[in-house]
C-alpha cells in the first residue's frame, strides 16, 4: 500500500521519485562501485549528446508560416483548442454547446473542442517543440493572446489564412483590422476581446473600489488582494496604478511597476497570483479584490461580485486570437469554423454567454435583439469614455518579452 | 590472519562436486530491474546533468556550453525557495514523527482485533488522489470556514500572525496551511513503517520492564524507542524525502511568500523559454542537497543496515 501511495504522489512530485531512487542507488551501486564507472564513463558521452536542436528556419516566411497537407476533405473534422468557459453552453445540458453544434449541423464538419489552454506561456512551451521540429502539433486552432501572436509570428509558426475560405474576414471591424501585431488580421482572428480590470466582493469591502492604486496599497485589503501570474497584466495594472501608459512605457518605468509590485508582496498585501484559476478563491471569499478579465465576473451572475468597469487611472485592453499553427491538418475545416464565427448572429449568440467584447460589425446589432440587458452591459458594450481610457500592452521583442517575464516571474515566485 | 590463509581448503575440497558452469539467473532476474533503472533513472539523471550546464531556449535550441553559472543562478536566485523547502519538510517530519508515533503505539499495543481495520483507516485515504485531498484543505481552511471562525474567536490567530505563521485573519494562504497540508498528506507513511516495527515488539518486554519496577514512561525510553528506532528512521526518511519535494501544498495553500523550490522548477521548465538550464541546476542542487541531508541522517543514526 505504501507502494501504490508513494507512486500516486511521485506523480505530482516528481523529483521526491528522482531523489528517494537517487538515494537507493547510491547504496546500491555508487558505495558498491559497481555502476560509478560506468555512470562516468557514458556520463561524459552522453552529456555532450543531450543537446537540443533549435529552431531550423525553414522555407515559407513570417507572412505564409508554413502549410502541411490539408486533410480537410477527407477528414470532416477540427480540432480546436480554446480556454475554459470560453464557449456557450446550453444552461440545461452543459454537454451541448449551441452555436458550436449548429456549424456541425450546418457543415458535417465535426469539432474536437478542448478546453485545455490555462496559460499562455504553459500553452506555447506545450505546443513549441513540434512546431520547432517542424510537425503538426495536433491543433487546427489554438486561441492565444496578442502579444503571443507576435511571438509566434516572429518564430513563423502560424499560417496565414486563405481568404477564399473566410469571406467574412471583410466584417471585421475597422479597429480589429488595424492591429499593430497582425496588421490586416491576416494570421490571428480575435476570439474575443477584453479588459483587464479589478473586481471585489462588497460583503468584504466595505469602501467601494474605484482605483487599481488602491489594490496594491490600502491597508484594509491586506492580504486579500489576488493578481494575475501573466506579465502584461499584473504590470499593466502597476503601470496604470503609477500614472505610467502600458502602450509606451520605458525599462526604468518597466523596473519602477515591478518595484511597486514587489512592495506590495513583501507588505503581504497580495494573496497569490493566480492563473485563470482565481475566480474559485474570489467566489468561496477567500480573496476579497482580484484583477478580473471583464467577461468572466459577469458570468458568475452574482450581486456581491463587483467589477469595476472603468477604474480611475484606465484598463488594460487585449484580444484572444485564433492562429492556426504550421502544418494543420485541416486548416480549411478551420478557416469555415472561423468564418462561421465571423456571423454577426453567431458572434452575438456567443457574446451574449461569454460576456466578452464583439469584433464583428453588426453583432452588438444583433446582441441587443438577442438580449438587450447584455448590450448595456458596459464591459460588453464598452462606453466611449471606457475606450478612450483603455491602454493596449507595448509590442515587446521576443528578447524583451522572456527578460521582462523572467523577472517579472522571480517577484511573483509563481 | 590465520584464519584467512587456512581457510580456502575446504572450500578446494567441496569445489568439485560444483558444476564449474557460470549461472546466468541472477543477472537474467537482474535484468528487467537494471533496464528500468538505466532507462527511467540514469538517462534522465544525465539529461538533467547534462541541460544544467547548457544554454539556449526552445526556439534557437539548447547547447552544451559548460555553463557552470547555472548552479550559482539556481543557488543565488533561489535561495529562499530552498530555504522554505526546508523549513517546511523539516517542520513537517517533526510534526508527523510527533503525531504519528502516539496513533502507532495505539494501534500496535491496544489494537487487538481492530488492529486491520484501524490501520486501513490510516491507509484508506491515501486511496484518494493527493491532488483531490490537498483542494480538501482549502475548504476545511476557507476564510468563512468553521475552522478559522473558531481560531479567530479563540483570538488565536493573532498569535500565530504575530509568530508569522498565519498572515491576518485567516489561515489558508499562509506557511501554516502549507504546513498543515503537508503533515496531513505524508502522515501515513510515518505511522506505516512506525506501525510495522512497534508491531514487532514483543509485549511481554514491556510485562518484563514493569516487573523490574521500570516505569511505563522508562520502559518505554529504554526499551520500546530503541526497538522502534529502525520505524522512526524510516518513517521519517518516507516523509522528509517527499516533503521536502512537494510543491503541491504551496502552490494550493500557500502565498507568494511561501514558494518553495518546485514550484520555481515547474514555473522555469512549463512556463519559460529558456528555463531548462536553470531550472535542471536547481533539480540537481536539491537533489544532492537531499542526498546529502538523507546520508548524513542515516550515518548519524547508526542504521544503515536497517535500510
Amino acid at each position: 500500500m505504501t507502494g501504490s501511495s508513494s507512486f500516486e504522489l511521485s506523480r505530482y512530485t516528481n523529483r521526491t521519485r528522482l531523489t528517494s531512487t537517487a538515494r537507493r542507488m547510491s547504496r546500491r551501486s555508487l558505495l558498491r562501485g559497481a555502476m560509478a564507472g560506468g555512470i562516468a564513463v557514458a556520463g561524459a558521452s552522453a552529456l555532450s549528446a543531450c543537446g537540443v536542436q533549435g529552431h531550423v528556419v525553414p522555407p515559407g516566411s513570417k507572412d505564409n508560416g508554413q502549410a502541411g497537407h490539408d486533410y480537410s476533405d477527407t477528414e470532416k473534422k477540427v480540432v480546436f483548442a480554446n480556454w475554459p468557459a470560453y464557449i456557450d453552453v446550453d444552461p440545461k445540458n452543459q454537454n451541448k454547446r449551441p452555436t458550436l453544434d449548429a456549424f456541425v449541423k450546418q457543415t458535417g464538419i465535426q469539432v474536437e473542442y478542448l478546453e485545455i489552454i490555462n496559460d499562455n506561456n504553459d500553452w506555447y512551451t506545450k505546443v513549441d517543440p513540434s512546431l520547432v521540429k517542424g510537425i503538426d502539433t495536433g491543433y487546427d486552432i489554438m486561441v492565444v493572446s496578442d502579444y503571443m501572436v507576435a511571438k509566434y509570428r516572429t518564430y513563423d509558426y502560424i499560417q496565414a489564412f486563405d481568404l477564399e475560405y473566410l469571406p467574412n474576414h471583410s466584417k471585421l471591424l475597422p479597429n480589429v483590422l488595424h492591429d499593430p501585431t497582425d496588421p490586416g488580421r491576416l494570421h490571428s482572428i480575435p476570439w474575443a476581446y477584453g479588459y483587464t480590470t479589478v473586481a471585489y466582493n462588497s460583503n468584504l469591502v466595505k469602501t467601494p473600489i474605484s482605483s487599481i492604486a488602491e489594490i496594491f496599497t490600502r491597508p484594509d485589503l491586506k492580504g486579500k488582494v489576488s493578481l494575475f501570474s501573466e506579465m502584461e497584466d499584473t504590470v499593466a495594472m502597476a503601470l496604470l496604478a503609477q500614472g505610467l501608459d502600458p502602450e509606451h512605457f520605458t525599462d526604468a518605468q518597466f523596473n519602477q511597476a515591478l518595484e511597486y509590485i514587489r512592495r506590495a508582496k513583501d507588505a503581504g498585501q497580495i494573496r497569490s497570483f493566480t492563473g485563470n484559476d482565481y475566480l474559485s478563491d474570489f467566489q468561496q471569499g477567500n480573496t476579497a479584490v482580484t484583477m478580473a478579465y471583464s467577461g468572466d465576473v459577469a458570468q458568475l451572475g452574482k450581486p456581491n461580485l463587483v467589477t469595476v468597469d472603468l477604474p480611475k487611472e484606465g484598463l488594460l485592453a487585449w484580444s484572444d486570437n485564433c492562429v492556426i499553427p504550421n502544418f494543420a491538418r485541416h486548416k480549411k475545416n478551420a478557416e469555415k469554423l472561423l468564418n462561421y464565427y465571423l456571423q454577426p448572429d453567431v458572434s452575438a449568440a456567443l457574446t451574449d454567454y461569454i460576456d466578452y467584447i464583439p469584433s464583428v460589425q453588426g453583432a452588438v446589432a444583433a446582441l441587443q435583439q438577442l438580449d438587450s440587458t447584455a448590450a448595456a452591459v458596459p464591459l460588453i458594450v464598452p462606453t466611449k469614455e471606457m475606450q478612450a481610457k483603455a491602454r493596449g500592452f507595448m509590442a515587446l521583442s521576443i528578447a524583451q518579452l522572456n527578460d521582462y517575464t523572467s523577472r517579472f516571474q522571480q517577484i511573483t515566485g509563481q | 590472519m590465520t584464519t584467512l590463509t587456512e581457510a580456502p581448503a575446504p572450500v578446494e575440497e567441496r569445489a568439485p562436486e560444483r558444476k564449474p558452469r557460470r549461472n546466468w539467473t541472477p543477472w537474467v532476474l537482474l535484468l528487467p530491474g537494471l533496464l528500468w533503472l538505466t532507462v527511467f533513472f540514469l538517462v534522465p539523471i544525465l539529461t538533467s546533468v547534462s541541460a544544467s550546464v547548457q544554454t539556449g531556449n526552445y526556439d534557437d535550441g539548447f547547447k552544451l556550453t559548460w555553463h557552470w553559472a547555472n548552479y550559482q543562478d539556481a543557488i543565488t536566485k533561489f535561495g529562499t525557495q530552498y530555504y522554505h523547502s526546508l523549513v517546511y519538510s523539516l517542520i513537517t517530519t517533526v510534526v508527523c514523527l510527533a503525531l504519528a508515533y502516539p496513533v502507532a503505539y495505539f494501534i500496535a499495543f491496544k489494537g487487538g482485533k481492530w488492529k486491520t481495520l484501524l490501520m486501513a483507516l490510516v491507509i484508506v485515504p491515501s486511496f484518494t488522489s493527493f491532488l483531490i485531498r490537498t483542494i480538501a484543505w482549502k475548504t476545511i481552511l476557507a476564510d468563512n470556514g468553521t475552522v478559522v471562525h473558531t481560531l479567530n474567536s479563540l483570538h488565536l490567530l493573532k498569535i500565530t500572525t504575530a509568530l508569522g505563521w498565519t498572515v491576518g485573519n485567516h489561515v489558508l494562504a499562509s506557511p501554516a496551511a502549507v504546513v498543515c497540508g503537508m503533515v496531513y498528506n505524508f502522515l501515513p507513511f510515518t505511522i506505516l513503517p512506525l506501525y510495522t516495527s512497534l508491531e514487532k515488539i514483543d509485549p511481554r518486554l514491556h510485562e518484563a520492564g514493569a516487573d523490574l519496577y521500570c516505569s511505563p514512561f522508562k520502559t518505554w525510553r529504554r526499551i520500546t524507542l530503541p526497538l522502534s528506532m529502525p520505524g522512526v528512521i524510516g518513517g521519517t526518511l518516507l516523509t522528509f524525502i517527499p516533503a521536502v519535494g512537494d510543491y503541491i501544498n504551496a502552490q494550493l495553500l500557500g502565498n507568494p511568500n511561501t514558494t518553495v523550490v518546485g514550484q520555481r522548477i515547474e514555473d522555469l521548465f512549463l512556463r519559460q523559454t529558456n528555463g531548462y538550464p536553470v531550472g535542471s541546476a536547481m533539480s540537481v542542487v536539491m537533489m544532492v542537497g537531499t542526498l546529502v541531508i538523507v546520508m548524513t541522517y542515516i550515518w548519524r543514526a547508526g542504521t544503515e543496515d536497517l535500510l
